[in-house]
């Protein structure tokens, strides 16, 4: 499409318009080819509720969704998400009314330092939307994509079942 | 405001034949290029500097490397780009390959799944504690092959060029269940198509990893119907999420056409620079026990173990047995 007469591509290496939507909001900046979307939300969005932790994807702390699935945004080319919906932890309450899972975080105090707590409640949107009453295992797995350092993760798993019980007295 | 050079200059293709030619156009250059599809094993070397292309090609935009398709026969097409996420949660695969399913679905951690593909899993980098490790870290243990360096930490009578130069381990999840599933590559380069089976794909080298082209790329996988096989995957690992296979064990069952067991297949990752695979016939054993002994002294013998991973070379190599015969009692076979 934009090849030249002998296929060169001169402009893959310079700036390049990208249009994406960013929580329901259509944005279209310049971004660097080798820029991660983490680093497009946070430097050139100023969306800093997505963490960088190891920036090489063991973390998880990171996590955003990318239409609807949860991926590592150190990871991820922003050049490669033409026409994304992206959704951030910015992007997750309705105004002031937090997601059942936001509200458990807080109730059952899995927050401590709150590093990880974006990416574990971004994993754990994903995890309700398809599966709302999710068994220990399934929790378990969830959160495994995100490292804790502070709470040992046992209240952060009582968040989710609090939030699964929730969703269970919701729709019997 | 300067802002610092771009580590790399990105591109898009939109279809097969697009890529084709860039790839065509790119290597008669001598192509500094790396292509990606979840980039989730590449990202990350990126940035550690092992890895430096000039350039990246997405396959994200090429409709061809995508979707599943199942045909009347029992046997598939898997798109190179279908994600492991997807494939692990596909309820009619798992009727049909079950343990392929559950082996992508112990792939890293659930957020990699989602964006990671099967063909990227099949290329995964082999891994070796002496470079897939910080730039520091590199600069302070010294160099070695992969890295540009002219010796081995591990090996020291190894030499560059001469194969295997390179002990890093092979550690797709993957491959070994698709071996025994008869697994055959789509391949596609600027000289045509060819069709390659799996089992002639990888190569005994860290570096040179497999006979895939610079100019070639994986389209899809092709599973021929898996009736009346049965397989078993496990891995040995240090935490049950994200971690390399530091061993991975597929252990194949099929029974013949009296429901007896006929053949005993087994594969293996992690240990070794290039997946192992053995068949045993039944025919040729007294009992399944014996067809049991013979794999685990066929696997023991092969595997060459190096300390390139954080368990100890003893302990993966002893870790071989355990993992056969539990992967039998779970399959019904035998002890």
């Amino acid at each position: 499409m934009n090849s030249g007469i002998d296929g060169a591509q001169p402009d893959a290496g310079a700036v390049r318009l990208l249009s994406l939507a960013v929580n329901g909001q259509r944005q279209q900046r310049a971004v660097a080819p080798d820029i991660t979307l983490l680093d497009f939300l946070r430097e050139q969005l100023g969306l800093t509720g997505s963490k960088r932790g190891c920036d090489l994807g063991e973390c998880g702390c990171c996590a955003v969704l990318v239409d609807g699935r949860p991926m590592l945004s150190c990871l991820l080319p922003a050049a490669d998400l033409e026409h994304s919906a992206i959704t951030t932890i910015e992007g997750i309450a309705a105004g002031t009314a937090l997601h059942p899972l936001q509200q458990a975080m807080i109730d059952e105090g899995a927050v401590q330092c709150g590093y990880c707590t974006p990416a574990m409640v971004i994993n754990g949107v994903h995890l309700f939307a398809s599966e709302p009453r999710p068994d220990a295992e399934a929790i378990r797995t969830c959160i495994s994509a995100t490292s804790c350092r502070c709470t040992g993760y046992n209240r952060i798993v009582q968040a989710f079942e609090r939030t699964a019980e929730r969703f269970a007295e919701e729709q019997p | 405001m300067n802002a610092p050079p771009a580590r790399f200059a990105f591109e898009r293709p939109a279809s097969l034949a697009e890529l084709v030619a860039r790839l065509a156009r790119l290597s008669a250059d001598g192509g500094d290029y790396a292509l990606a599809a979840g980039a989730t094993d590449l990202m990350p070397q990126i940035k550690r500097g092992v890895k430096t292309p000039a350039r990246l090609i997405s396959l994200n935009g090429v409709p061809e490397l995508a979707g599943v398709q199942a045909r009347a026969d029992g046997s598939h097409r898997l798109g190179a780009l279908t994600r492991l996420a997807d494939l692990a949660g596909d309820a009619r695969l798992r009727q049909h390959y079950p343990a392929l399913c559950a082996a992508a679905g112990r792939v890293a951690s659930p957020p990699i799944r989602q964006r990671a593909s099967l063909g990227g899993n099949l290329l995964v980098d082999n891994r070796c504690i002496h470079i897939n490790q910080s730039a520091l870290n590199r600069a302070v243990h010294g160099t070695c092959f992969k890295a540009g360096g002219e010796t081995c930490p591990l090996v020291k009578s190894a030499v560059r060029g001469r194969l295997p130069q390179c002990q890093a381990r092979f550690v797709s999840d993957t491959a070994p269940v698709l071996l025994l599933l008869d697994a055959v590559l789509q391949l596609v380069s600027p000289r045509g198509e060819r069709q390659l089976p799996l089992s002639q794909f990888y190569r005994d080298d860290g570096m040179q990893r497999h006979v895939l082209a610079s100019d070639e790329v994986l389209v899809a996988i092709e599973l021929p119907a898996a009736d009346g096989l049965r397989i078993d995957y496990d891995k040995l690992t240090i935490r049950r999420a994200l971690d390399f296979p530091s061993l991975g064990v597929a252990l194949g069952v099929r029974a013949d056409s009296g429901g007896t067991l006929g053949e005993l297949s087994l594969a293996l990752t992690g240990i070794g620079t290039h997946p192992g695979c053995w068949r045993f016939a039944a025919a040729a054993y007294d009992n399944a026990n014996a067809m049991l002994d013979a794999a685990c002294a066929a696997a023991r013998e092969s595997a060459t173990t190096y300390q390139q991973d954080f368990f100890p070379r003893d302990y993966r190599k002893r870790m071989i047995d355990v993992f056969i015969r539990k992967a039998a009692q779970r399959l019904g076979v035998a002890r």
